[in-house]
């Protein structure tokens, strides 16, 4: 195919297919990307401020220890959940601003992979302490029913409750590193194909 | 806050063709294209604050798009081939379908070559340098000769299958 006849298709044809956006359809979509972008990169404020309101209305009310030692602990359960949530969100939002497309693409497939290779690793070192935490949760979970319920505790309600959550956790842990494994994959693909080329250049023919 | 934003909603209004190419180009349908488009924005105003070199700025949102549209599909796992015309094909007036056919087969044998390739060469069609094409993409200046050589000769060898 001649370079000419390309870039002539090209030039004459491309702009039948393409439908510019009017400025108030670009006005909403960069207000709607821009308000997205500060839901993602940041912590809210309001749901920051409420988190900080109800933890230490928490830690409040087991420092005065009116009622009995469950309450306090699963009042303490409550801080520490609400505690990691918010580091959790902390870390995502932080993750998300270091993350930039505005590099040449070589540059930015290398990062990619790294990044999603560090994801791998992360997973593969720590997913493992999902197991205790679910084993955690679903007594806790019996616990709390039971109590709330006014019935002695049944272990076989909570050892469904556990089987079943660890059963979830199992799926999702699969199915999350599989497709990270994926996109891991691809990205080598890709990265694979922009290796040096050996045959010698055309000239590069110039349309007047 | 505000004025940064109507400078970008400036820069976005004189540029946004270099995005729906990008866009023709990788994806088929016309509600992933439009996905994307929102995607690339996401992406372009996250970074548009600390954008040094306000000279480059169609380089600049064409690594960006093309990332953003490498990673899209990447993730989805989107056939390459493409079995149907990009729906606003169907909007082509009748006298016009025979010279379009061409625009029609080119994409379709661009969905077939490699992301990389393709990014390439519409960076050619657009009358990019090889020296410019090799910053965008992240090659040297022989390398994107050869791959647009390869590109254009898997082009040639589609368009005669058709």
């Amino acid at each position: 195919m001649e370079s000419f006849e390309l870039k002539d298709i090209w030039h004459t044809q491309v702009g039948n297919l393409i439908c510019n956006y009017s400025d108030p359809e670009l006005n909403r979509i960069v207000i709607k990307q821009a308000r997205k972008s500060m839901r993602r990169l940041y912590l809210g404020r309001p749901a920051l401020v409420v988190a900080l309101l109800v933890i230490g209305y928490l830690i409040w009310k087991i420092a005065m220890g009116e009622e009995g030692i469950m309450m306090t602990l699963f009042r303490s359960f409550l801080v520490l959940l609400l505690l990691v949530l918010l580091s959790l969100e902390a870390c995502s939002a932080h993750k998300m601003r270091r993350y930039q497309a505005d590099m040449p693409v070589k540059d930015w497939l290398t990062y990619r992979i790294a990044e999603v290779e560090k994801s791998l690793r992360f997973m593969k070192k720590h997913d493992i302490w999902l197991y205790p935490g679910a084993l955690l949760l679903g007594l806790a979970v019996g616990v709390v029913y039971d109590w709330l319920l006014n019935t002695s505790f049944n272990l076989m309600t909570s050892l469904l409750i556990l089987s079943c959550l660890i059963l979830y956790m199992f799926f999702v842990r699969w199915t999350i590193h599989r497709n990270y494994s994926r996109v891991l994959m691809r990205l080598k693909e890709l990265a694979a194909t922009m290796g040096e080329g050996e045959e010698p250049i055309e000239e590069q023919v110039v349309i007047g | 806050m505000k004025a940064l934003q109507q400078e970008f909603l400036r820069m976005l209004s004189s540029y946004q063709g270099i995005i729906h190419k990008v866009n023709l180009v990788y994806f088929k349908t016309a509600a992933d294209r439009e996905d994307n488009f929102q995607e690339v924005v996401f992406q372009l105003w996250k970074s548009y604050s600390s954008l040094k070199n306000r000279e480059k700025i169609a380089s600049w949102i064409y690594a960006v798009a093309i990332n953003t549209s490498i990673s899209k599909l990447r993730k989805r796992d989107t056939l390459v081939l493409m079995d149907t015309m990009p729906e606003s094909m169907h909007r082509v007036e009748e006298p016009q379908v025979e010279r379009d056919m061409n625009i029609r087969q080119l994409l379709e044998a661009m969905q077939r070559i490699n992301e990389i390739d393709r990014s390439i060469l519409l960076l050619y069609m657009e009358d990019y340098s090889y020296k410019e094409i090799a910053e965008i993409i992240g090659i040297s200046s022989v390398n994107v000769g050869v791959r647009i050589n390869r590109a254009k000769k898997e082009l040639k060898r589609y368009l005669i299958e058709e």
